[in-house]
């Protein structure tokens, strides 16, 4: 059976750090405030009060860890000790106590799981595109058809337009046939270090079979132009492109942006946003002249570069858009699909929806 | 732990030994529990596969996809033929519902993900890279279940890649803290292993570190 104990104002349930942590509470009565040192040093302390009727020491109980916090009394309180045992039955008992905690301790993971992310990532940006195609590669040259044949699959089932697409297309015909023997696609080259803060990255494009033929680009960069990074100024020719938009002088626009476009590296966090919006309306000037399989190219480019891009949802509309004018409206309902289900629900999301049911219509 | 046949007839599948499950890397959307069989967690580094851990009948993986659609962190093979439960995110609150016991497991391995990811996050928010180093032993001696405040050898056995990994630096860095800290006599490199002489020094050192990155921080 739970016990309650009380506590005096000022007393302590128990300290951060303390190991042993078998016991789980329920605050009955009172106030108790629970302050946790941060973990980030430039940050203040963390500071929850404990409202009645509410658990507190769960996580460190059922994860088996030392006491995350102090558990201070500020008021008389009454609290209900609970073993793990008595705290299990508890929650047995009661689906929606369990669903919100799952539900408060999902929301936490997310969170420290994205600071953590966004920190490791920081140096070394990975695409799980291309990552999710070496995979593949690994397995052909492991002799594994049937694992090779399943990632080659899932690479061209998610990245439809993706950089290996063809490669992959290739790789899955031969491993069909039972052959094996495929010459593996040269080593990306990665560039070691991208700047520091910036979501940058570059690929020895040349490198890549599939990658040219890739979106059906008439177009292809001229060497040289990857490495003359400096001394363009991105946020003037940015606003220069807007302006001959504006004058529907859509080519001249299309040339300006294109020199952004073959940009890899950028100085700083603000060029390397303006480089994105630049591709964004990169394509939409193809969008404009009528060319809606380079646009195509342009936006997925934008989104495979700049991965946490804010514009994705509206690159995703876009790419939906391009589709439609090539009557292919069930790749654009996929696309429209792609926005109404990230969240969260912005005016775009409303908008791919009615497309979305347009362009069923049409189907 | 009782499943009914019509979660198995409406969730059910069954994969094949060797079959993949799902890959790294790959967008996913669903979890799994495992009815029958047993699977292996591996990653692929370098030019070899590496098995992480294997699991069997009454455990659950994949569980991340419920909270966001992030690239898997690690391949899923089946090694015997496997009979799972499949879930997305809009069917689990009912399989939550029916199965308590699952929605309890799930609270434990959230508690525990919770904490490894604040250890982690610890870890990669102190500045130089010997400092790193030294709690990741911590961590590892942690999970031992060894006391670290006490004057104890203990003997880790923990690659270079995943070290590097679990301090967000590169090999090169990992190595050189590690030479470090053997030129100054406070570990051994035996084969696989790194043997610490005394833990609680590595200890003292990361605790006096944080404190005074704190008290910088105030000032």
């Amino acid at each position: 059976m739970p016990i309650a104990r009380n506590y005096k104002p000022g007393s302590i349930v128990y300290f951060e750090g303390d190991k042993n942590s078998e016991e789980i509470y329920i605050l009955q009565n009172g106030k108790i405030v629970l302050v946790s040192s941060p973990i980030i040093q430039t940050e203040l302390e963390v500071k929850e009060t404990i409202t009645n009727g509410e658990f507190f020491g769960v996580k460190s109980a059922l994860g088996r860890y030392p006491r995350e916090e102090t558990a201070q009394v500020i008021t008389p309180c009454v609290v209900l000790v609970l073993t793990q045992d008595e705290f299990e039955q508890m929650v047995l008992k009661n689906f929606r106590v369990l669903l919100k905690m799952l539900k408060v301790f999902s929301n936490q993971l997310r969170r420290i799981g994205k600071t953590v992310r966004d920190i490791m990532h920081k140096g070394e940006p990975k695409m799980p595109s291309t990552e999710l195609f070496y995979i593949g590669e690994y397995y052909v040259k492991q002799g594994k058809a049937d694992q090779a044949k399943y990632v080659y699959e899932k690479y061209l089932s998610s990245y439809p337009d993706g950089q290996f697409a063809d490669t992959a297309k290739q790789r899955l015909d031969a491993v069909e046939r039972g052959d094996l023997r495929v010459e593996p696609v040269p080593s990306l080259k990665k560039e070691a270090a991208a700047p520091a803060g910036g979501d940058v990255m570059s690929f020895d494009q040349g490198a890549v079979p599939g990658l040219q033929a890739a979106g059906g680009a008439e177009e292809k960069k001229p060497d040289g132009v990857r490495s003359a990074t400096e001394g363009i100024d991105v946020t003037k020719k940015y606003y220069e492109g807007l302006s001959l938009f504006s004058q529907e002088k859509f080519q001249e626009a299309i040339d300006i942006y294109q020199s952004i476009a073959a940009m890899t590296k950028f100085k700083d966090e603000t060029t390397a946003k303006f480089a994105e919006k630049a591709l964004f309306e990169l394509g939409r000037c193809q969008m404009k002249l009528n060319k809606p399989l380079e646009a195509i190219e342009t936006f997925s480019n934008l989104i495979k570069k700049f991965q946490r891009t804010d514009l994705l949802k509206d690159a995703l509309f876009a790419i939906g858009e391009a589709y439609e004018k090539l009557n292919k409206y069930d790749k654009a309902i996929n696309f429209y699909q792609k926005v109404v289900n990230t969240p969260p629900k912005e005016s775009i999301n409303t908008k791919a929806k009615k497309a979305l049911e347009e362009a069923q219509k049409k189907l | 732990m009782i499943l009914g046949d019509n979660l198995f007839e409406k969730f059910g599948k069954v994969f094949k030994p060797g079959e993949i499950i799902f890959c790294e890397y790959e967008i996913g959307n669903t979890f799994y529990f495992i009815l029958n069989g047993i699977v292996r967690i591996t990653k692929i580094v370098g030019d070899t596969e590496k098995t992480l851990d294997t699991m069997g009948s009454g455990d659950i993986f994949g569980e991340m996809a419920i909270l966001e659609q992030q690239p898997r962190s690690a391949t899923v093979i089946a090694q015997t033929e496997v009979k799972a439960l499949e879930f997305n995110r809009e069917n689990f609150e009912m399989l939550l519902q029916s199965n308590l016991q699952m929605a309890l497991k799930l609270l434990k391995i959230f508690c525990k993900r919770i904490y490894d990811a604040k250890r982690q996050l610890m870890i990669i928010t102190l500045d130089e890279s010997d400092y790193r180093v030294a709690d990741a032993f911590l961590l590892v001696a942690e999970k031992k279940g060894v006391h670290t405040d006490e004057r104890v050898s203990v003997e880790l056995k923990v690659p270079l890649d995943e070290l590097a990994n679990m301090c967000a630096i590169s090999m090169d860095e990992t190595k050189k803290a590690l030479t470090n800290f053997v030129r100054f006599n406070k570990i051994e490199l035996i084969g696989e292993s790194i043997k610490i002489n005394n833990i609680s020094e590595f200890l003292r050192m990361v605790t006096n570190k944080r404190k005074v990155a704190k008290h910088q921080a105030r000032i």
